[in-house]
């Protein structure tokens, strides 16, 4: 779940998988005793660890969150995982509104997009639940003090 | 220029969505009669499948196919046939709704004025580019901005609707300007069209985030086989 958080009129951050945490802790049951125990010479075993080890690493590291600095004018969406592994940094004065849609395919999964002035559409949140999505971009578009509309282009 | 040449000149994906008749109207193709194509497609599957077996199999099998077959015929003809299309027709001055089965029962209801009627160009919101024509509650699909501004500009110049840009200025609505009749209705020439963007932005999600996050897996392999080793050892 996102959490809107605003430290003062002109920063605010909404941030993704805050209990992401939570999945970790069935995961290190297996993962933390293979470390003291040492792990048997099957290859199966040695990847299903690594993977467990890997997952762990994510639930507990992974930083997710869409950050709004109104002094320096940027709405930067940022994911990270003690290493950085995606950004996304665009201008509020590019920013033209922004909205929810879906895919004809999908009935009730929504998307987040962000509409630039030039025409172009960058994709915020994908796949989320109409009241959830909506939530979020009300809340960014608020307090970025742009337009949000639902923009469903399918029949 | 001619309505034949502007028509000539627009791009595939439009002549696609609008065809003339053999009076010279022009048409929009409904959402009604896709779906209908869509399913009678289907069924037309379904059924050739089942010709085929009826004509293979022999005995109990062939005599289930057959009926099948019969069953699924008059359905592939229903829909097959069905055509109702959005008619522009400058003389009345009228949007007629066209409807007709295999060339027969022809019905053309009259519907707005065409001064009445708006096509908008609205964005393809769910993809990062492609934009659409909306018109009478129906949406055709028709490629790039430029492409349905000139769809959009073409029945505006030869029909009199009302032309409306909600791309450009999203989400408020910008109003077209028909092009004079002297002139070609070339992209370039239609529209002050946007520039190519200066700085195409990617979303976070299509820069290799799933090859990104197993970076770690290789190390914790080898950390696995480390473990592995000094647990033999211990053992």
């Amino acid at each position: 779940m996102g959490h809107w958080t605003s430290t003062s009129p002109t920063r605010g951050r909404l941030r993704f998988g805050r209990r992401a945490w939570m999945w970790s802790v069935p995961l290190l049951l297996f993962v933390i005793p293979a470390v003291f125990l040492g792990l048997s010479d099957e290859l199966p075993v040695i990847l299903g660890w690594a993977f467990a080890a890997t997952l762990s690493w994510h639930a507990i590291c992974v930083r997710h969150c869409i950050e709004i600095d109104r002094n320096t004018g940027r709405l930067t969406h940022s994911l990270s995982s003690l290493y950085p592994i995606a950004r996304l940094d665009v201008p509020l004065d590019e920013i033209s509104g922004f909205c929810i849609t879906k895919t004809a395919f999908e009935r009730h999964r929504y998307s987040l997009m962000l509409m630039m002035s030039d025409g172009q559409r960058v994709c915020l949140f994908r796949k989320g639940r109409k009241t959830r999505v909506e939530k979020y971009g009300k809340q960014l578009a608020e307090f970025c003090q742009r337009p949000f509309r639902e923009e469903i282009s399918t029949s | 220029m001619s309505i034949k040449t502007d028509y000539l000149s627009l791009s595939k994906g439009a002549r696609w969505h609008l065809k003339p008749d053999t009076r010279g109207r022009y048409y929009l193709i409904s959402s009604r009669q896709v779906k209908w194509i869509i399913v009678g497609a289907i069924t037309l599957l379904v059924f050739s499948s089942s010709l085929l077996m009826a004509i293979l199999l022999s005995g109990r099998e062939q005599v289930f196919y057959a009926i099948t077959t019969v069953i699924l015929l008059p359905f592939v003809v229903l829909a097959l046939g069905m055509r109702n299309h959005l008619m522009f027709d400058p003389h009345q001055g009228l949007l007629l709704h066209s409807t007709r089965w295999w060339g027969l029962f022809k019905r053309e209801s009259p519907g707005q004025a065409l001064e009445q009627v708006s096509v908008t160009v609205a964005p393809i919101a769910e993809l990062s580019e492609g934009c659409q024509l909306e018109m009478s509650g129906q949406r055709f699909t028709i490629g790039t901005f430029e492409q349905t501004c000139q769809l959009a500009l073409f029945l505006c110049t030869h029909f009199g609707v009302r032309a409306v840009d909600r791309v450009t200025a999203w989400p408020e609505e910008k109003q077209l300007d028909a092009v004079p009749s002297d002139r070609c209705l070339a992209p370039a020439e239609g529209v002050s069209l946007r520039e190519t963007p200066a700085t195409p932005y990617r979303t976070v999600w299509e820069q290799h985030v799933m090859l990104k996050l197993a970076l770690p897996f290789p190390l914790f392999v080898v950390l696995g086989a480390v473990l592995m080793l000094t647990g033999n050892q211990g053992g």
